[in-house]
């Protein structure tokens, strides 16, 4: 009968201490030696649109935190389909997707789907030359950018809409 | 270094004649013994008299130049030349560039830069000279008044060229000499590769021969010497290979090869090496073979108002040429298989900068100009040459416009929202047939970037008007905006200073005889208008998925007026227009 109360003391005690060890282990986040933690930083950065005339562009600075620029890029192609206002114009049509980014130097080179050259969203010189500014603008407000460059799957696209010539790294337009 | 064919010519060698003379004189022999008999004094002092005379015209006739026939590679000079008993004498000239050797006088001596080579100093005191840190023996040079005269024999070792000197014919020529001879295999087909001691002064000609099959290259200015011809490599399409000297004059060598089956030949370019030896290397490849390839490119001229590229290799079209101010971008079928030979680089030309940048189908030469100049390209019988020019040097009389009609074939435009549907490339391209029609009428010549349903790409549309050097461009479009029948009007669009006079006078037409809303007059970075070098505006009369406006685009009447706007405002611009209104009364 001693040796029972012996055996159920030590059961206790182990399941005790099992209990303290997960609750510690659930507290502690698991870390990957080689992956450093991910740090936020701030990016100060001008967001464009076309109006809806499509006269002029209209500017906002806007402040992304993000890990990494190329977080900051997916932010700003997400912004730029949908302004958040009804007297804007979207940059991007709705369906464009970024596949990736990369530097080229000063050049930023975005490589995005099909939907990016649907020549509907394209149509009129002047629209389509203020959208494409617009992004070209605000992606150029980003540190060390001096020019974008835009591919479509991997390759060079033809002239959007038949007005803007994109095989070119393209540089903001001072008169805008 | 070999010099043939010389050799010595009594008659013309004063101090064997002066020997002869001063022998007569004081030896005794039957001749002396008659000239001092008593007998017959003034005879005997008239032949001597006539011997003094003879001597002293030799001598100074030896001393004179010779009119003498001087080949440099493929040039021929008639110089004099003086035939000193060393070796001859040409006067410092023109000839010498043939050689692409510049001079200046310095000192007792002149300093001569060799291509490729540091200058050094070549005087009138020293038999020696340093090139390029080694020191070679030479003839000193020669000073005769203003005038300097350098030692062929001397020149040609120096510069590692044969000299042929032929006293008798009164002939003197220089050659670049045959080094060697190699043969590989690569990716296109076979390459033979020619080495010469010196820089030909023309790329070689090629071409095929038949029965049996056999493909041939001509090298003018080279000279054959003994050498050893490389052994054929197994699985070669060559069966035999031979050299000769196909022509004395002017020199060419020829290279020949004996084929087991039809073969191309083309030149893929050339390299020059540290001693000043140029390589050429030849492509043989099959017949049958349509690859698109690129050898080397060459800017083989390069003066202030014009530069000349010369692109080696098998093109299916010429290369794209894109305008951004004074850097051209040329989009290549490939990466060049040589380095760019950038040899005739001056600072003062038009060219400042010329590089190769990418790979395979990205590959592009970025050319920076000096000033805006205009590019065209010309055919050759290998390759294709790109010609740049500063604008207007070629005078014309008749202004010309291009005309371009926006969009076309795949690319269709904006499209009306009513049925049938209106494509804005039809409409352009029917504009623009209208105002090239009263354009013609009234005296201008027009160039259309395209007559028919094609696409063109923008780049394309900007090279037509700039290769051509129109004075004015003109782009016609018609407008949409986003949501259909929320913009109408009227809009011009122009990038260049230049260009806002021929923007407002078209707008100001435009409005005039459409009656629309005049949504201004727009200074954009348009590709089409930003690239091109001449007055050149972007036209967008009305929207053409506007309810009312897309209405008037179907009527005949309406297109009719959008042309001869246009073309108001384009003789407004030129000043024509009251000539125009006269002759229309």
């Amino acid at each position: 009968m001693r040796w029972n109360w012996w055996l159920l003391a030590v059961t206790l005690g182990a399941l005790a201490v099992a209990v303290v060890l997960a609750v510690y282990a659930l507290r502690i986040p698991a870390r990957t030696p080689t992956q450093p933690p991910a740090t936020f930083r701030s990016w100060q950065v001008t967001l464009c649109y076309p109006d809806l005339k499509a006269s002029r562009l209209v500017r906002f600075s806007l402040t992304i935190a993000a890990t990494s620029e190329e977080r900051v890029v997916e932010e700003l192609v997400g912004r730029l389909k949908a302004p958040e206002t009804p007297d804007l114009s979207p940059a991007l049509p709705s369906e464009t997707r970024l596949l990736s980014v990369r530097r080229e130097g000063n050049v930023l080179v975005l490589d995005l789907n099909d939907a990016f050259v649907n020549p509907e969203f394209w149509q009129g010189s002047d629209v389509a030359h203020l959208r494409l500014q617009a992004l070209v603008h605000t992606l150029c407000s980003l540190p060390n950018t001096h020019a974008i460059r835009l591919l479509v799957n991997g390759q060079v696209p033809e002239a959007l809409g038949g007005h803007e010539e994109v095989s070119e790294p393209i540089q903001p337009d001072p008169t805008l | 270094m070999p010099t043939a064919n010389r050799s010595a010519n009594c008659s013309n060698n004063p101090s064997h004649r002066q020997r002869q003379v001063l022998s007569l004189l004081t030896f005794p022999s039957p001749v002396c013994q008659f000239l001092w008999r008593k007998e017959g004094a003034k005879v005997r002092m008239a032949i001597l008299a006539l011997c003094l005379f003879v001597s002293a015209f030799g001598h100074t006739q030896s001393e004179a130049p010779v009119p003498t026939r001087l080949l440099v590679l493929d040039k021929t000079f008639n110089l004099p030349i003086l035939w000193l008993p060393d070796e001859p004498y040409a006067p410092v000239g023109d000839w010498l560039t043939a050689l692409k050797i510049r001079w200046v006088a310095q000192g007792s001596g002149l300093a001569l830069k060799l291509p490729y080579q540091t200058a050094f100093l070549w005087t009138t005191t020293s038999a020696k000279v340093i090139v390029n840190g080694r020191e070679m023996e030479v003839a000193p040079l020669l000073r005769r008044g203003e005038d300097w005269w350098l030692p062929l024999v001397s020149l040609a070792r120096l510069l590692r060229l044969l000299a042929v000197v032929n006293p008798e014919k009164r002939m003197v020529k220089l050659a670049a000499l045959l080094q060697s001879v190699a043969v590989k295999q690569v990716a296109l087909g076979w390459q033979v590769s020619l080495t010469f001691s010196y820089r030909l002064p023309t790329p070689p000609k090629v071409g095929t021969l038949r029965e049996p099959d056999r493909v041939y290259a001509d090298f003018v200015g080279a000279a054959l010497q003994d050498i050893t011809l490389p052994s054929l490599p197994d699985g070669s399409p060559l069966s035999k290979m031979r050299l000769g000297q196909f022509s004395n004059e002017p020199l060419i060598l020829r290279f020949v090869a004996e084929t087991t089956s039809p073969l191309q030949i083309s030149v893929v370019g050339s390299e020059i090496g540290d001693e000043g030896d140029e390589r050429w290397h030849l492509l043989l490849f099959s017949s049958e073979q349509r690859e698109q390839w690129l050898g080397q490119i060459r800017l083989q001229e390069n003066i202030s108002t014009r530069a000349i590229f010369r692109f080696w290799g098998r093109f299916e079209e010429k290369p794209t040429v894109r305008y951004e101010g004074t850097t051209l971008s040329i989009l290549l079928p490939s990466a060049p298989l040589l380095p760019l030979d950038n040899a005739s680089f001056t600072d003062e030309g038009l060219v400042r900068e010329a590089r190769v940048e990418g790979q395979g189908t990205a590959a592009r030469l970025v050319v920076t100009l000096l000033k805006p100049a205009q590019a065209h390209w010309e055919k050759r019988e290998q390759g294709v040459e790109l010609v740049i020019e500063t604008p207007f040097v070629r005078p014309r009389r008749v202004r010309l416009i291009v005309v371009d009609a926006g969009h076309g074939g795949k690319d269709p435009g904006a499209m009306s929202p009513s049925q049938p549907s209106l494509l804005e490339k039809h409409l352009t391209l029917d504009i623009a047939f209208r105002l090239k029609r009263l354009l013609e009428q009234g005296g201008y010549q027009v160039l259309l970037t395209r007559t028919d349903d094609t696409y063109l790409p923008l780049p394309d549309r900007v090279a037509i008007a700039n290769n051509a050097g129109a004075d004015a461009f003109v782009s016609i479009h018609l407008n949409a905006f986003p949501q259909p029948g929320g913009q109408w009007g009227t809009e011009v669009y122009y990038w260049t200073l230049q260009s806002l006079p021929l923007a407002e006078s078209i707008y100001r037409h435009l409005l005039t005889l459409l009656g629309r809303k005049g949504n201004g007059i727009r200074q954009r970075q348009l590709y089409v208008i930003r690239h091109t070098f001449m007055p050149s505006v972007l036209v967008e009369p009305c929207y053409l998925n506007h309810p009312e406006e897309e209405a008037l685009l179907r009527q005949e009447w309406f297109r009719e007026r959008i042309a001869l706007a246009i073309f108001w405002g384009i003789a407004e611009f030129f000043g024509d227009l009251p000539t125009l209104q006269k002759q229309g009364e």
